[in-house]
């Protein structure tokens, strides 16, 4: 049982209508996984209900070999989950914010300072570690969410669209920032619509729509299915969407009339 | 105090965790929320997302509202030093306790309920469900418990000094439990709600809350001084054993055993259960009701889209709304019926709008309730005398204040810089704009309110009033456009929400009211000469038409930026 993750036939509703409409994956540590899909498809929900967000679904979902339904405690304080909106208490200081999420971690204060600076610092962000975030831009707000996720050194680490919002510079920090936590043997399953960066760090890929998983492999699998370049072509194809083309045409017909 | 508060919370350790909430986590967060409660300057959480300025805006809001409170408090104090019976004073005491604490709560502490945010913040860490909701009662408790010091340290010094040390003592838990109880009540009231609604239905439902408690207040300081000469009423005060069923009645009850030394049966059960109710409330509570609410309040922003309604518009085959009638009925140029949909659309359904605007639709009756029926001590010779009054003046010239608080406000938007489109618009006349908007106040919050006085004044003063409602009508008119003529000219919802004097507004606002003061003036005197009337009528009519043209031409160099 080396699997450290697994999703066994896992079913979601919302308003009677299902976003997840049975999904069976399983992943080995150390795994870089991209999980990408067009906004609604059930990249969210999914995570959630993986990090315990979620607690009420169909099927099983077991990470480190427990079930997230009756051990989400136990499995919370393994995991690192970073959302993909700025979704933090702004009226804080990052420091006060990290030593807020440090503590329910039941991490000991001097810890939570020390980390807390360096991490900061790495982000260009020391000199700011005194002011109140809602004065923040958004990359600013998501470099602390990043630093939050990642505090107590957890073992899985989940990314919702983590690039949204980043400046240039802390998008190439960030792409190698998970190129270093996955040669330290973390397992990074991160999910995104972005394409370049996934297909450049990511060991596995799955592309899901509509709550399906209708792709799962390496990018070089993945392309050689598909046999075009780019992965972005990959993704329009297998999710449906190439009739781009004929849509823009339409598009000004409608414009001009 | 806070910390006052939480050393206090900590002597429950023992007890929480026996609940299996894990208490080191719980402390954690209750004692960040404290920190930035009190980071946002005591504004009351009123949003996430409220800028500095409205920041100043509410906690000048929350000293108002202490303020009130205060009030509110010394009178219920004069109430417990000057009613004989024990029982009824103490009634009215936790009745109000309640009641304000449980009206605070809706009002004032929806955001901190509904907070969603930690949802995504804190539900992804180790803490379970019940540890973060334990930890928001407690959050919520503390800062009610700050209110609660404020309304009702007078009384309960009133009741201390003339009920003795016991029974003040004796209070203080009773009002204690009186607070628990609201906290809990007005959670119910919520989950209740969340079950059947969604959330912004509750938003809604909450704003209605507010609009009420504004009318409670302004007609509470009327009616609550003369509420104090309880004396004759005292003497054939009995409880219905009905009455039995209510709270304040227990907590009421259970003070007289202390006072009295009655400690028979139904004393005994009254004490029992103010103690008992809110801690088995709690416990169910925890049990039961907050697991379902948090998986509730989870869902409110997991699925921001949700799945595709099916009601797809179609071009062609959708009915006309009712703006969109209204607008042709009542503007002429495209870019005016535009702004008149914009307008009544944008009125409907912006928070900030509804919040500030809203509850000011209360004044008009609240004033009039003051003005018009207050004036001799005896409301019914008032009534009866009415029909020989003037006072139907009031019933005309009441909703000036609210239409020129409304003109005002549609100025202010949280989206402000979407104004950029009337700007990249060819529009010759920006003043078409501002008149679009105008009418649509008019027709949505004047004219409905109007209608309704109008049959009012007509059931009190008969027919020959509505002369008079005409020429009001005209004389509203030109005060509503010279305001607008006299104050900055911004387009709608094109300014950003923050409080900015306007450039050497004194004079002009003075001069304005003057003006306004003056034809209010000439409509009075004119009364008693009807034939004066029907020429003032065509002048106003005349000059206000005018007034309006004036407006619609508007030149762009005119616009406040």
């Amino acid at each position: 049982m080396d699997h450290i993750i697994t999703l066994s036939d896992l079913r979601k509703k919302y308003n009677d209508q299902y976003v997840l409409k049975g999904i069976d994956l399983s992943f080995s540590q150390g795994q870089v996984v991209g999980y990408i899909g067009p906004n609604g498809a059930g990249k969210s929900t999914t995570i959630k209900i993986i990090t315990g967000i979620i607690p009420d679904y169909e099927g099983e979902v077991k990470v480190f070999g427990l079930s997230v339904a009756t051990h989400a405690l136990e499995i919370k304080e393994r995991i690192g989950y970073i959302p993909e909106l700025a979704a933090l208490y702004d009226v804080l200081t990052p420091l006060e914010y990290l030593s807020f999420i440090g503590r329910l971690y039941k991490l000991g204060d001097d810890v939570i300072e020390r980390k807390s600076m360096d991490l900061l610092g790495l982000f260009d962000l020391a000199d700011k570690a005194g002011m109140r975030m809602n004065s923040f831009s958004k990359g600013m707000k998501q470099k602390v969410l990043l630093i939050s996720g990642l505090i107590h050194n957890p073992e899985i680490i989940f990314l919702d669209e983590p690039l949204s919002g980043l400046d240039a510079n802390a998008v190439i920090l960030v792409k190698e920032l998970l190129a270093q936590l996955k040669n330290a043997g973390k397992t990074i399953f991160y999910s995104s619509h972005i394409m370049d960066v996934v297909e450049k760090i990511s060991d596995r890929i799955i592309i899901i729509n509509k709550g399906e998983v209708i792709a799962d492999g390496t990018f070089t699998e993945l392309k050689e299915k598909a046999s075009l370049g780019s992965l972005e072509s990959v993704f329009t194809e297998l999710t449906g969407n190439n009739e781009h083309y004929a849509l823009a045409g339409t598009f000004i017909d409608i414009m001009k009339n | 105090m806070n910390q006052i508060l939480i050393r206090f919370l900590k002597l429950f350790i023992p007890a929480l965790s026996r609940q299996g909430i894990d208490t080191e986590r719980l402390f954690v967060i209750v004692e960040t929320k404290l920190l930035m409660d009190l980071r946002r300057s005591m504004t009351h959480a009123v949003s996430n997302d409220v800028t500095d300025k409205q920041e100043k805006d509410a906690s000048r809001r929350f000293v108002f509202v202490l303020i009130m409170y205060g009030v509110f408090s010394i009178f219920i104090a004069l109430q417990i030093a000057l009613v004989s019976s024990l029982m009824l004073s103490m009634i009215f005491f936790h009745s109000y306790l309640l009641f304000m604490m449980a009206m605070t709560l809706i009002t004032d502490f929806s955001a901190v309920m509904l907070d969603t945010a930690d949802n995504q913040i804190i539900l992804p860490r180790p803490v379970t469900s019940k540890t973060l909701f334990a930890a928001r009662i407690l959050h919520i408790f503390v800062y009610i418990l700050q209110f609660a010091i404020f309304m009702g340290l007078v009384p309960i010094v009133t009741i201390f000094i003339k009920y003795g040390l016991l029974t003040g003592l004796a209070s203080i838990i009773t009002s204690f439990c009186a607070i628990l109880l609201a906290v809990f009540l007005t959670y119910l009231l919520y989950m209740l709600v969340m079950r059947f609604a969604n959330e912004q239905k509750l938003k809604d439902i909450i704003s209605y809350f507010q609009i009420f408690m504004t009318i409670f207040f302004a007609i509470g300081y009327q009616i609550l001084p003369s509420l104090i000469n309880l004396k004759e009423l005292t003497l054939h005060f009995s409880l219905s054993p009905v009455s039995y069923i209510a709270p304040p009645v227990w907590m009421a009850g259970s003070l007289e055993a202390v006072y009295e030394r009655k400690y028979d049966a139904l004393h005994l059960l009254l004490i029992a259960l103010t103690i008992i109710v809110p801690l088995v409330l709690f416990w169910v509570m925890n049990k039961y009701l907050a697991p379902s609410f948090s998986k509730k309040l989870a869902l409110v922003n997991l699925d921001p889209t949700g799945p595709v309604s099916p009601a797809r518009v179609r071009a062609g085959t959708r009915r006309r709304s009712l703006p969109a009638i209204l607008s042709k009925w009542t503007c002429r140029s495209r870019a005016e019926q535009s702004a008149f949909e914009l307008t009544w659309k944008t009125t409907g359904r912006d928070k900030l709008f509804r919040l500030q605007f809203y509850p000011s639709l209360a004044y008009p009756f609240v004033f009039l309730f003051i003005f018009v029926f207050r004036s001799s001590k005896d409301m019914g010779t008032t009534w009866a005398n009415m029909s020989q009054s003037n006072n139907f003046l009031w019933l005309i010239y009441i909703l000036l204040f609210l239409v020129i608080t409304a003109t005002s406000q549609i100025r202010v938007n949280e989206n402000y810089a979407a104004s950029w489109v009337y700007f990249s618009a060819p529009l010759q006349y920006p003043g078409h704009l501002i008149s679009g908007s105008l009418k649509a106040i008019l027709v949505k919050f004047y004219l409905p309110l109007m209608l309704l006085f109008l049959a009012l004044a007509l059931n009190i003063w008969g027919i020959r009033i509505i002369d008079d409602f005409v020429l009001g009508f005209f004389i509203l008119m030109n005060s509503v456009l010279i305001t607008g003529e006299l104050t900055d000219k911004n387009l709608p919802f094109s300014k950003a929400p923050e409080i900015k004097l306007q450039s050497g507004s004194w004079i002009r606002i003075l001069f304005m009211i003057l003006l306004i003061g003056v034809m209010i003036g000439i409509h009075y005197i004119a009364l008693q000469f009807p034939v004066i009337q029907y020429i003032l009528m065509l002048l106003f009519a005349i000059s206000a038409y005018l007034l309006l043209k004036r407006m619609q031409s508007m030149p762009w160099s005119k616009i406040a930026l």
